[in-house]
């Protein structure tokens, strides 16, 4: 992928992004226009690879969206829906593109990339996946919960997922050296010519 | 209260845990091969010298990061960089270069390259440590080497004249005769009385006896090795005579070798020949010289706060271990030999003497006479039973260090007591038979070897 085409790619991905999040949220004039400001200063961060303006960016337009949409709850499917495609996946790329704004290729691993869909699942469908077991264990409990408990189980989740795949050492990387002698004299010619 | 805050919140988590996943993941895939290379042909003391540094990605991750060499002791950059950004995409190789200037002779050392890697949002850094090693031989400095060839056509050991008493190595020369003056001779040579007589230009010539020996010892002990804060290393000043002399020797076609001794051994030796490219031999005897060592208190004069991390201590300090073991080892076989051919310098001596071949021996030794008095003293003994030449040229401690601002009574003593000690030392030298002469840091080869001629040795 040439330089110009990831530049094009990328700059459509950031306005695909902007749109899903006006798209899923109940944008007024204020946050359309923040949105559309941020969208714009990662754009320009991309053309000019400057990461700090993208990254700036990135945070208006999601603080904008965070403003305007309203998810009361996560266990339907409806909310999950717009919380995953109005809020979660156009922050993810817009964060993506914000911080590879100065790199020329894009790396993507195939681990990395299992691992955190397995994390951002999971702590998504904490909130179904903590009632259905309560709910098979305590069945007595009432299955409604409020949002506040809803917000605590999913930070819960984050956090615990967060400190146990980022904790442990990073590993050693496999690398060789060369031991070289030192300059011999017979390879510098003689001296008794000089 | 709504949800949404929360969802922000863990797409930023995602992204963090996705960095730090994906940076062990890559540290994991990397497959470096660092590689060195001088690009100079020889490197001298207080000169640039160049180093190429070649990086091969043989992993199949792009490596983004800062590449830096470790060059010890610390050694000034002259030109480029040895610390650079690079990005080495899969299987390719990037290189950089850089000249760092080696403040003294010796052996600098390249440790390895450092590598600073970082992620993608900056939070997560590692360092790497790259082993690969490569020791630059620094010579001495380069005036010294055209030192050494223009006093190598001028000044000669010989002395040409039959009135004077010969001094040690002018013996090897005897008048022959009188023959008419060609074009090219020596000025000194031409026999001026018979001029005024014949009115001819005549040329006075001598017969060789025989191929004088020489052998001249280098004193690489501690003591020839310390230097305090601003001093000049005696060690250095002590190479730089020796292949100043050697090359006046060669060029007057007497076979010359060079040895290197401390306290306990000799390290390097070449037997005195006349071969070809003998010189080149003795230069890369005298590359192997160790080293000038930093006294612990010019160290803790310069950094007060960092005496026991400084390397130079720190290396002597490791080194102590070693070189006490060495000593007590060469002691060892000493008295189990039986046979009394001594260690160091002696050893060496009686060496050259049993390949002798009924040649006359002369020894030059370079030393202060500090840890290596002893020694010294009993070559002085040797070479008056044999009836061989020595000639001991005294590096003067006190004169190669930093005389203090102040001098007070108490210093005043002590450069007095040294000096009273040096001229015990002279005289029991002289006793012996031998030659003597004191120099100090400005004293060049030039001088001695005039001083030798003339007989004031």
């Amino acid at each position: 992928m040439t330089s110009r085409t990831r530049l094009t790619v990328s700059c459509a991905l950031a306005i695909l992004s902007a749109a899903a999040m006006l798209a899923f949220s109940k944008a007024n004039f204020e946050s359309l226009i923040g949105v559309l400001a941020g969208d714009i200063l990662v754009i320009a961060g991309l053309l000019n690879k400057y990461t700090p303006a993208a990254v700036l960016g990135m945070l208006v337009a999601a603080a904008m969206t965070g403003a305007s949409s309203v998810i009361s709850t996560l266990t339907g499917t409806d909310t999950l829906i717009t919380a995953i495609l109005g809020l979660f996946l156009p922050v993810i790329v817009l964060t993506w593109l914000a911080l590879s704004a100065n790199d020329d290729e894009i790396r993507v691993g195939r681990r990395p990339t299992i691992v955190t869909s397995a994390y951002a699942l999971i702590s998504l469908l904490s909130v179904p996946i903590a009632m259905v077991v309560g709910g098979a264990f305590v069945s007595a409990v009432s299955a409604r919960i409020s949002t506040m408990t809803e917000i605590a189980i999913v930070l819960f989740v984050a956090t615990i997922g967060a400190v146990v795949l980022t904790s442990g050492t990073l590993p050693v990387p496999k690398i060789e050296g060369e031991e070289e002698a030192a300059l011999d004299i017979e390879e510098s010619g003689s001296l008794s010519e000089g | 209260m709504s949800l949404s805050w929360v969802v922000i919140a863990l797409a930023l988590a995602c992204m963090f845990v996705n960095s730090k996943v994906k940076f062990g993941w890559e540290i994991r895939r990397m497959r470096l091969k660092v590689t060195h290379a001088i690009l100079d042909k020889m490197v001298f003391a207080n000169e640039p010298a160049s180093i190429r540094v070649d990086i091969l990605n043989k992993g199949s991750v792009v490596i983004k990061g800062v590449f830096e060499d470790v060059i010890k002791p610390e050694a000034e950059t002259a030109a480029g960089d040895k610390r650079v950004e690079l990005t080495v995409p899969p299987s390719t190789m990037a290189s950089f270069s850089y000249s760092f200037v080696p403040k003294v002779r010796g052996k600098h050392e390249i440790t390895g390259t450092r590598l600073e890697l970082e992620d993608r949002f900056g939070l997560l850094s590692e360092d790497v440590a790259i082993p690969s090693r490569l020791v630059v031989a620094a010579h001495t400095r380069r005036e010294s080497f055209d030192a050494a060839r223009k006093i190598a056509g001028k000044e000669h050991f010989e002395y040409s004249g039959g009135g004077r008493a010969p001094t040690p190595v002018l013996r090897e020369f005897e008048f022959d005769g009188i023959r008419e003056y060609v074009a090219g001779d020596r000025a000194r040579d031409i026999h001026w009385k018979s001029l005024s007589k014949t009115g001819e230009l005549m040329t006075k010539t001598y017969k060789k006896e025989g191929a004088l020996q020489t052998m001249i010892f280098v004193d690489c002990g501690r003591s020839m090795r310390l230097i305090d804060a601003e001093g000049r290393p005696k060690i250095d000043h002590a190479v730089d005579l020796t292949m100043q002399m050697s090359k006046v020797l060669l060029s007057s076609y007497h076979q010359v070798g060079v040895a290197l001794f401390d306290e306990v051994s000799v390290l390097r030796e070449c037997t005195p020949t006349l071969a070809k490219h003998h010189f080149d031999e003795i230069v890369k005897v005298l590359r192997e010289a160790p080293g000038s060592l930093m006294s612990v208190e010019a160290v803790s004069e310069n950094q007060p706060s960092k005496v026991a991390s400084t390397p130079s201590v720190a290396q002597s300090a490791s080194n102590h271990t070693k070189e006490g073991g060495d000593f007590l080892s060469a002691v060892q076989q000493l008295r189990a030999d039986g046979k009394g051919r001594g260690i160091g310098l002696e050893r060496a001596m009686r060496g050259i003497m049993a390949k002798r071949k009924g040649q006359e021996l002369l020894f030059i030794i370079i030393s202060d006479l500090g840890s290596s008095r002893d020694a010294v003293l009993t070559a002085a003994k040797l070479t008056e039973r044999t009836g061989d030449q020595i000639l001991v040229i005294h590096t003067y401690d006190d004169w190669y260090s930093t005389l203090k601002k102040s001098v007070d009574v108490a210093e005043t003593e002590r450069l007095y007591g040294n000096m009273a000690e040096c001229l015990k030392v002279e005289g029991r030298l002289r006793g012996l038979g031998s030659s003597y002469i004191r120099i100090g840091p400005a004293d060049t080869a030039a001088y001695i070897i005039r001083s030798v001629r003339r007989g004031l040795a």
